[in-house]
């Protein structure tokens, strides 16, 4: 097992050098010229750019300024933002942690939403409920999250006035603490809503079709045989065999959430991580564009890490291969 | 079934302090401070005056300007005690003695010098309003002259434009003297407006309290808060909800909507912003050669119903001409009887008779010189998406009169890439701002293509002639005629189509009053100095009333609890009725 992960480990960490170095490239083929978001002028003189350039080594070959860029990212250093002209890993913990605080009960109510559904839905399957529970979970699955945003906001915020249309806090230069956690669970309540409902229908399609699948197997009839009740077969047996595929689906979809964050931050105006990637785009910003795509990658390649390990827990074929 | 009860209990736990929220106004007094929010969306934030485009907060926040534009258009002292011209060349400044930085050191001639030599020796985004500038010679602290390059005919653009000075004592030992001074942060910024900054969280807010030693008075509000929205449309939601109390820059459609909404004032105004379309002259160019023939030119400008695009796509913009709006005391009013008139089958006949006829019978002209069809490239920036449609009305017209558009969509980022420099097209839309009336026509000066100012490419050495004319204009007079005829020549050799000047919605929570007014409106962040300077409260209101929130809070969490002990109760049914009986 400890070689396992070793290997694993090791190979999420060539995954992540080798990703930051497509970053590094992407940004610099791409249109439109940093000099210009620097210093916020779209007409720059061309003797005032090269200056500019200079400043920031972005008059170095490619090569030099590629060597640079990996040791700084070694050193944890991933240079400043030229928006905001503060150093990028700065922003981006103080924006990470945002995100983190919408997105773990986001997904702790979609995979409790879509756990508890799917649940039903497989223990009454081809009842009505069963059909009724599919139903809303293509839906939800089905629907898009700015557009859902917009519907509970309009609901929710503009005809019945029960929760905030949008950001983090009441109150402007405080930040989250034990004080303001009522405000701040209020403000938090709408995207998060809309976040787990809408990725709880997946979950739920996902965990339906696998317990139905796996009530069928011999073993299940085996422990129904010893005298289980249906409910010890289900938690004891059947949901570790089924929620293999909703283990790696939400391993999968950690990354894609803070992706996904980008259009439901905006409608939310919640200041996290996807906010920041929007803002970035518009403004040029390639530090900061780089340092979130880094950021992906490391979500991505460590979330993956995490599933494969969890896997290789439940499913023991998966190391002994 | 422990775990089931924790997760329940803790739902629980969490509605109920979440439902201590539920029904709580936006409140826009705290801690007996009065606090204005304004909400702003799309705009980069900059605090380096020499390169920041963010011109509320460098005009009427943080800095301010050496003299105001007034209702009238006019301009009177505001930062400055008087501005006299000593000779056609030299103007002499004198500074109000109470104008202090908000460190509390004073304003002084020193502070001018240093920040309009740094633009005049590293070309920044206000260098623009200090071109004229030949030198600054300081006779004291408080008493500077200015000398030009040229006399202007008595315009400054320097007094009115936001090239504000920047702290001396604060930049100049931190070596911010040289192209670095571009590129400086400046956080925490020391201004001398009538707000100081306190804090600056990126992506969300920046605040900012206020100054009570300003030369104007300390503003009646305590703290402006400017939050930073990502979409319009959440920005809008603030608005309507009370989470913000002051918006600017919303869609005319937006503001509208918005019209209808009792507690909302909406203040629509006239703003020296025009939306043209460009026309491909540039020199050694990409684009299409007919272009370059004004028989062609013009034919498109027939096609072009500038009066009904505006009517149903911008109800309220004014038909534009020149970059000069109309309503201005310089626009020349002879340009609006040479602009061709709309006439797409005219425009057809005209170029039949110039020899550009459909040769191959696909409904599109050819040149009779190139043989290429009168097909155009016609990018649109799409920051202004409704303006893709007035470009599909364009389109229509164009086929009437035999010639044709490839309308294309351009982002920021691209438009740059594609239309700034390469020249990559053959028409394109895009806005511009007037901030004064000589700066505006560069652009369209010889000059103005290796400085990378031109939009263009367009050159003529008479309007060149001209323009070097206005800048050596030598009193208002001259300046007017030669105003008149660089008009008159930008819409004879139609140099580029302007569509039209647009109207600048700001809309405000009718709580609130005391916003200064301009002829650009309150919040244009070009032109006014005084916007938030004697905003307060109307008086107490409601902020929130009707349904009792908390009972609503309760029935949805009571809600929750009674569909989660449904499901359990079914579950373990379920279980009991499939277990074995002995037999």
């Amino acid at each position: 097992m400890k070689k396992y992960i070793v290997l694993k480990v090791i190979k999420a960490f060539i995954m992540i050098i080798f990703g930051a170095i497509f970053s590094f490239i992407l940004f610099r083929i791409l249109p439109g010229d940093p000099a210009k978001a620097l210093t916020g002028d779209p007409r720059l003189p061309l003797e005032t750019k090269r200056v500019v350039y200079k400043m920031f080594g972005l008059d170095r070959p490619l090569h030099e300024q590629l060597f640079i860029f990996i040791y700084n990212l070694l050193t944890g250093n991933l240079g400043i933002s030229f928006q905001y002209k503060l150093p990028v890993s700065q922003i981006l913990m103080e924006k990470l942690m945002n995100t983190l605080i919408f997105l773990i009960p986001a997904t702790i109510l979609s995979m409790l939403l879509g756990i508890f559904m799917g649940l039903i839905a497989g223990l009454f399957n081809g009842k009505l409920i069963d059909k009724i529970i599919t139903s809303i979970a293509t839906l939800f699955w089905s629907t898009p999250s700015f557009w859902g945003g917009m519907v509970a906001i309009l609901i929710f915020a503009i005809y019945m006035r029960l929760f905030p249309p949008g950001g983090m806090l009441s109150f402007y230069g405080t930040s989250p603490n034990l004080s303001n956690i009522g405000d701040l669970l209020w403000h938090l309540f709408l995207p998060m809503l809309t976040y787990g409902i809408i990725y709880s229908g997946q979950y739920t399609l996902i965990l339906r079709n696998s317990l139905v699948e796996v009530l069928t197997e011999d073993f299940i009839k085996m422990a129904k045989a010893k005298g289980h009740t249906d409910f010890e077969v289900v938690m004891k047996y059947a949901l570790r065999n089924a929620s293999l595929g909703l283990v790696s689906m939400i391993g999968i979809n950690v990354g894609y959430i803070l992706l996904g964050s980008i259009t439901i931050e905006s409608v939310f105006n919640w200041p996290g991580i996807g906010r920041l990637l929007y803002d970035a785009v518009f403004y040029n910003d390639y530090p900061l564009l780089q340092g979130i795509f880094i950021l992906f990658i490391i979500v991505m390649v460590v979330s993956m890490l995490v599933v494969d390990i969890l896997y290789s827990y439940l499913d023991p074929r998966v190391r002994i291969k | 079934m422990k775990i089931m009860v924790k997760i329940l209990l803790s739902t629980s736990f969490v509605l109920l302090l979440m439902s201590s929220n539920i029904g709580l106004p936006f409140t826009t007094k705290a801690a007996n401070e009065t606090i204005l929010r304004y909400g702003i969306c799309g705009m980069s934030i900059n605090f380096n005056p020499l390169t920041s485009y963010s011109y509320t907060m460098m005009r009427s926040i943080l800095y301010t300007t050496l003299y105001a534009f007034n209702e009238t258009w006019g301009t009177e002292p505001w930062g400055a005690e008087y501005a006299k011209q000593i000779d056609p060349l030299t103007v002499e400044i004198k500074l109000k003695d109470n104008w202090y930085w908000h460190d509390g050191k004073p304003v002084t001639s020193y502070d001018y010098k240093f920040t309009w030599e740094l633009l005049l020796n590293y070309p920044a985004a206000q260098t623009r309003f200090v071109q004229a500038v030949e030198s600054i010679e300081v006779i004291n602290d408080k008493v500077f002259r200015v000398h030009l390059k040229y006399p202007v005919g008595g315009y400054y653009p320097f007094l009115t434009g936001v090239c504000v000075a920047v702290p001396k004592h604060v930049w100049e030992p931190k070596g911010l003297v040289d192209a670095s001074a571009l590129t400086y942060e400046n956080i925490p910024p020391i201004g001398n407006g009538p707000f100081k900054f306190v804090e600056y969280k990126p992506g969300e807010y920046i605040i900012f309290e206020a100054f009570d030693r300003f030369f104007a008075g300390k503003p009646k509000i305590d703290k402006l808060i400017v939050v930073i929205f990502a979409s319009m449309d959440a920005m809008v939601n603030a608005l309507k909800t009370g989470q913000i109390d002051v918006v600017s820059d919303v869609p005319m459609t937006v503001a509208m909507q918005l019209l209808k909404d009792p507690n909302l004032y909406v203040s629509l105004s006239e703003i020296p912003c025009y939306r043209s379309i460009y026309v491909n002259q540039y020199p050694g160019k990409v684009g299409h050669p007919a272009l370059d023939d004004l028989t062609v030119r013009k034919a498109i400008a027939m096609c072009i119903n500038k009066k009904d695009i505006n009517e149903a796509i911008h109800p309220g913009f004014t038909v534009g001409y020149t970059p000069i709006p109309p309503y201005w005391p310089l626009f020349n009013p002879e340009v609006k009887n040479i602009w061709p008139e709309y006439d797409p089958n005219a425009a057809g006949d005209l170029l039949e008779n110039a020899g550009y006829k459909d040769t191959d019978g696909d409904g599109i002209r050819e040149d009779p010189r190139t043989g290429k069809p009168l097909k155009f490239r016609y990018w649109v920036y799409n920051a202004y998406p409704e303006e893709l449609r007035a470009a599909e009305f364009i389109r229509d017209s164009l086929r009437q009169a035999g010639m044709d558009v490839e309308i294309r969509g351009m982002e920021a980022v691209l438009w740059d890439y594609v239309v700034s420099q390469p020249y990559d097209w053959d028409l394109a839309q895009w806005g511009w701002t007037v901030h004064d009336p000589i700066s505006c026509w560069f652009p369209y000066t010889s000059d103005a293509i290796p400085a990378g100012w031109s939009s263009s490419g367009y050159h003529n050495p008479e309007f060149d002639q001209l323009y070097n004319s206005l800048l050596n204009a030598t009193n208002y007079d001259k300046f007017l005629e030669i105003q008149y005829k660089l008009q008159k020549h930008f819409v004879e050799n139609l140099v580029e189509y302007v569509l039209y000047h647009e109207i600048f919605p700001s809309v405000w929570n009718v709580r609130w009053t005391g916003f200064s007014n301009n002829p650009c409106g309150v919040f244009w962040y070009g032109f006014n100095s005084r916007t938030f300077n004697d905003v307060h409260l109307v008086g107490v209101t409601e902020e929130a009333k009707g349904i009792d929130w908390n009972l609503l809070a309760g029935v949805i969490a009571g809600a929750i609890i009674i569909i989660a002990v449904i499901a359990i109760v079914l579950i373990r049914r379920k279980g009991k009725r499939a277990q074995p009986t002995a037999t």
